[in-house]
């Protein structure tokens, strides 16, 4: 019985497209609320290569909602502690711990050679650095982002039809306003849960090019109804 | 305006925040601007919040809005 015996029966899967996630290469950037569990599920499924970015240490109030982490974790650098996580539970896929900061400096370097990149970080410097930086190396990018009871996941793809940049959407003097975080702005943990396994599922059918992947568009998930919206850019 | 023509207008975020619903009914305003305009008349607050709009699930800069369309105010978010 393989590990993977249950996603490779599935018809949009197979044992072709499983090959293609067990080579794929995919670059996480922040392992937090939305990092842990797009990490947790891209592992699971067997992502070849993950790169883990982020900079910051655990804290005691990260634990409501990221879950790779708990109290003997506290201090510790996300992305080491993820990493090691995750490498001891799957010994067959690759996980490259990066602890630094993304900057304008490093992008390139960091992100290239990747087949998707997802960003999960908590702030919009991040969110254009990331955004721009796929666009310069022609990678799709899946970003995703919390606002207290709702989550956005913006689809991105240079290459196809539709794109426009991040910061065409939202130009930097607009974001300037809206500061709010889960530091900020509260967050129920389950939340961060569900938008970054949506999330997860996105990377996968942006990997294996599924007809439905997430391209140039925004999902965005309510948690009052529940109600999903997915809008073209 | 026809008052029996109408749009549905979905608020997220902060907007949804400031105006105290996540949707409303409204009059089917002839264009996204009057629509925009009527909104931060009786919301000032949504000057400081910035957002992108989008007509029938499609973002546009501006349109003409017709009876039954779907319009969204969308701000960025940034948590993670």
């Amino acid at each position: 019985m393989g590990r993977f015996n249950r996603q490779i029966i599935l018809p949009e899967i197979g044992l072709i497209h499983q090959n293609t996630i067990q080579q794929s290469t995919v670059s996480i950037i922040g392992i937090g609320g939305l990092g842990c569990p797009v990490a947790a599920y891209l592992a699971a499924a067997g992502i070849g290569t993950l790169r883990l970015i982020d900079f910051d240490t655990v804290q005691l109030d990260n634990l409501n909602r990221q879950i790779l982490f708990g109290y003997s974790d506290i201090g510790k650098l996300k992305s080491t502690s993820a990493a090691e996580k995750l490498q001891a539970q799957y010994s067959d896929i690759q996980l490259i711990d990066i602890p630094n900061t993304l900057d304008e400096h490093n992008a390139s370097t960091l992100l290239s050679n990747s087949d998707l990149i997802v960003d999960c970080s908590d702030n919009f410097a991040c969110r254009y650095i990331s955004t721009k930086t796929a666009e310069i190396l022609g990678i799709p990018l899946i970003s995703g982002s919390l606002f207290r009871s709702e989550g956005q996941i913006l689809g991105f793809n240079r290459q196809e039809a539709g794109y426009k940049s991040y910061e065409t959407l939202f130009p930097k003097s607009v974001t300037d306003f809206n500061t709010n975080n889960c530091e900020t702005a509260g967050i129920l943990g389950a939340m961060a849960g569900i938008v970054g396994a949506m999330m997860a599922v996105e990377a996968i059918k942006q990997l294996l090019d599924n007809p439905d992947k997430l391209t140039n568009e925004i999902l965005i998930y309510r948690q009052n109804g529940p109600q999903i919206f997915r809008i073209k850019i | 305006m026809n008052p029996l023509e109408t749009i549905q207008v979905l608020l997220f975020g902060s907007i949804a925040e400031i105006i105290g619903k996540s949707q409303m009914v409204l009059p089917a305003f002839p264009h996204t601007q009057d629509l925009l305009n009527y909104l931060l008349k009786e919301y000032p607050q949504l000057q400081t919040v910035g957002f992108v709009l989008s007509v029938n699930r499609k973002i546009v800069n501006e349109s003409p809005i017709k009876s039954n369309d779907e319009i969204a105010l969308l701000p960025p978010f940034s948590g993670g």
